[in-house]
């Protein structure tokens, strides 16, 4: 009797939080990115206004560690996972397979009309086997940056049309003891670069299919400009990731192609460099081709095993589809949104201090309609080891570049057929 | 009588103060176990299950018996980083070791006695030194453009080298960097044996005549093996478990050039968590630990009969 009457007040006095715990809505979203994180953060503001009684956490956990837990978390079927969660495209292709750990959007995208809402490009970065499964933060188009005030001390003209063009100003800043842009002696930094260039000339490193396309004349071109930027000293090495900003710092070189995101990071590292730099559209090999490419990106994912899919892909949609808050993320982080709907908006069009009062936004809107899209791939990942094979033998000399691109293609298919 | 006041004693059975009285020793260590376990036993089963298995992200596991075993065996990667492993093992100890001894015995010197304390404290410095904190600032070091190392060298008209990109230096180079960290710590524990070493035997063997060298060769050498053989062992498993400095100085692949710098449990990550080949990382983590066992079982085996021959 007396046992009833304990458990009838303890259904009482728990009944009420068991039933909220039950109803309230709960999420959870990873990011790496410490301006995503507030970002989201914002965004979870605005759905605590819809949902009072919602818990929202947005944790921050640093990029590798993030990707080591999203693996433990694969072989322990999904147990304790977030809802969300920001991937960066290349720690993507890892995850891709015939067993996905991400929700597919497409049937959400379309409840929702936004079947056509994002960049195309944009969302094949995020898609295997024909459906999508992330939200791109940013369009990621690839510029040119370069010092306003260095470029008018010589008197560079600008846009610089052509890549050769390029190396003729290189060349003549060598004589005065100043070097134009760098060169990464980081493998995974100098395939990036290089795979931007490869877009252009209309041959990415992987095919649509996802599979390799490393046997082409313009793969071996394309390193061989690179590596003779260096070699003929227009470019100054970047060995280590805090080189970049380092020798930003030391105004070691006065140009560089980086994506939008790396305005962000100029922001950030060289906050006392404000107004000295601009950007411009990528110079092209030849007449007809893309003036950009895309480098990156990030995108938001769904987890299969996400607890509530309708509230998570509602704070989805609040983040990554609407044009308030794609404008929102521009000015906090500079990512120039995927978002067609937010292209023409005005506040994207602003001038930016940072860029001396350039219009960002004008450049991109200039540029626009030819960025390539970027092919996601399983192989990416081994793609890495086979150039780390052969890269230091290409940088010192030992190895041309046709003898490069050849002993890369090779490892690849040999790494390939290891993984089989 | 005498049950009644027992009675009043404890107002309980003298049945469940046997079981009490029983379980009571097994409660008190059941913290130990429960920990070893969760963390230690459970980890090891399951990477066994693992290893048999093929896994992926979120897929339903695959038995596949030796598959993994034989892939790892087969395997050209698993065993450049095995080969790595023993390159660095054999430098650390044709390097450290002799350094460390070294310092030891000056450390044991009278004239360096007194200041022991601050010698010791400089030389345990390096070993809490951060894993992170060290591969980069040796990462500064090491740099081709702008490195210190390169720059000293350029005084000598020495071109630069590529010392974190060149095959040739990868394994040099982080035996470099373990000399430096732990260099201190083995010296003490050849201080600890130093000190261990009867002084009398120095003094009887200085009336008969002995020489430094002789004593050396025939007093210090064979009495330090005990601290010898401990040493051995834990640069035996340190040199198998390197991970943090490859992963600092190669920018995150853990790798470097053509494989240079991995090392067994580089790739066991590597295959765990960024290929997501969970069941063929756990066969890599067998392997290596059944290569550990059999090289300990050996050394053991060679002091053990050492010692015999010794009549010790």
């Amino acid at each position: 009797m007396k046992r009833c009457r304990v458990l009838k007040v303890t259904a009482i006095l728990l009944g009420p939080l068991l039933l909220g715990a039950t109803l309230a809505q709960s999420l959870t979203l990873w990011t790496f990115a410490p301006l995503h994180a507030t970002f989201f953060e914002e965004v979870a503001t605005q759905m605590s206004e819809r949902y009072p009684d919602a818990e929202i956490n947005i944790q921050q956990i640093p990029f590798d560690t993030l990707y080591d837990r999203l693996a433990t978390l694969a072989l322990a079927g999904g147990r304790g996972a977030p809802d969300l969660v920001d991937v960066e495209q290349g720690p993507f292709n890892r995850f891709v397979g015939d067993e996905m750990m991400f929700e597919p959007l497409d049937s959400y995208l379309q409840a929702s009309n936004h079947e056509d809402s994002i960049v195309r490009g944009k969302l094949d970065l995020f898609s295997w086997d024909g459906q999508i499964y992330g939200l791109e933060h940013a369009l990621t188009p690839v510029f040119l940056y370069y010092r306003a005030d260095v470029f008018e001390e010589h008197g560079i003209e600008t846009p610089i049309e052509t890549w050769g063009d390029f190396y003729e100003i290189g060349m003549r800043l060598q004589e005065q003891d100043v070097a134009l842009t760098y060169s990464p002696l980081i493998s995974s930094t100098r395939m990036a670069m290089a795979d931007v260039l490869l877009q252009q000339r209309g041959e990415p490193t992987f095919d649509a299919e996802g599979s390799p396309n490393i046997r082409t004349n313009d793969y071996a071109e394309v390193h061989a400009m690179l590596q003779r930027w260096l070699d003929d000293g227009i470019a100054v090495p970047v060995e280590t990731t805090t080189d970049f900003t380092g020798f930003l710092n030391q105004e070691r070189y006065v140009s560089f192609i980086g994506a939008d995101w790396t305005g962000g990071q100029l922001r950030q590292q060289v906050p006392d460099q404000e107004g000295l730099w601009r950007i411009m559209p990528l110079p092209v090999f030849e007449e007809g081709q893309p003036r950009t490419g895309t480098w990156g990106g990030t995108g938001l994912t769904m987890l299969k095993t996400s607890r509530d899919k309708e509230f998570a892909w509602e704070f989805m949609e609040l983040a990554q589809l609407t044009v308030s808050n794609a404008i929102r993320r521009f000015e906090l982080i500079s990512l120039y949104p995927p978002l067609k709907a937010a292209l023409d908006e005005p506040a994207l069009n602003e001038p930016v201090s940072y860029f001396g009062g350039q219009s960002v936004g004008a450049v991109v809107a200039d540029i626009a309609d030819e960025i390539p899209s970027q092919n996601p791939s399983r192989a990416r990942t081994l793609y890495a080891e086979a150039v780390d094979a052969h890269f230091f033998d290409f940088t010192k000399g030992d190895l041309s570049a046709e003898q490069f691109r050849d002993a890369v293609a090779d490892e690849l298919d040999r790494l390939i057929s290891r993984e089989q | 009588m005498e049950r009644q006041d027992r009675t009043l004693q404890w107002p309980i059975t003298s049945y469940k103060i046997r079981i009490s009285r029983k379980w009571v020793p097994y409660l008190f260590i059941s913290p130990f176990f429960v920990l070893y376990g969760v963390f230690g036993l459970y980890p090891v089963l399951y990477g066994a299950w693992l290893s048999v298995h093929k896994i992926g992200a979120f897929s339903a596991p695959q038995f596949v018996g030796t598959q993994n075993y034989l892939r790892v065996l087969s395997d050209g990667v698993f065993w450049r980083s095995i080969g790595n492993a023993a390159y660095f093992l054999v430098g650390s100890l044709g390097v450290i070791l002799p350094f460390a001894l070294l310092l030891a015995l000056l450390l044991n010197h009278r004239v360096v006695a007194r200041a022991k304390g601050f010698f010791t404290t400089m030389l345990f410095t390096p070993y809490v030194t951060s894993v992170v904190v060290i591969g980069i600032v040796f990462a500064y070091l090491f740099k081709t453009s702008g490195g210190v190392l390169n720059a000293a060298l350029e005084v000598f008209g020495v071109a630069p080298v590529s010392w974190l990109r060149d095959p040739t230096w990868a394994i040099p180079v982080l035996i470099l960097i373990a000399l430096w960290n732990h260099v201190g710590l083995n010296a003490l524990y050849f201080l600890a044996g130093l000190q261990n070493i009867p002084t009398e035997l120095y003094d009887a063997a200085r009336i008969d005549g002995a020489s430094g060298a002789e004593r050396f060769f025939h007093i210090t050498l064979p009495l330090l093996r005990p601290i010898s053989l401990f040493i051995f062992f834990q640069a035996i498993i340190g040199s198998f478990s390197v991970f943090g400095q490859p992963f600092i100085l190669t920018n995150g692949t853990g790798t470097g050039t053509n494989n240079s710098m991995l090392m067994p449990t580089v790739l066991l990550y590597i295959e765990g968590f960024r290929k997501l080949n969970f069941g063929y990382a756990a066969a890599v983590g067998y392997v290596l630990t059944l290569i550990m066992l059999a090289v300990t079982l050996i050394q053991l085996y060679l002091f053990r009969d050492r010692d015999r021959e010794r009549g010790t």
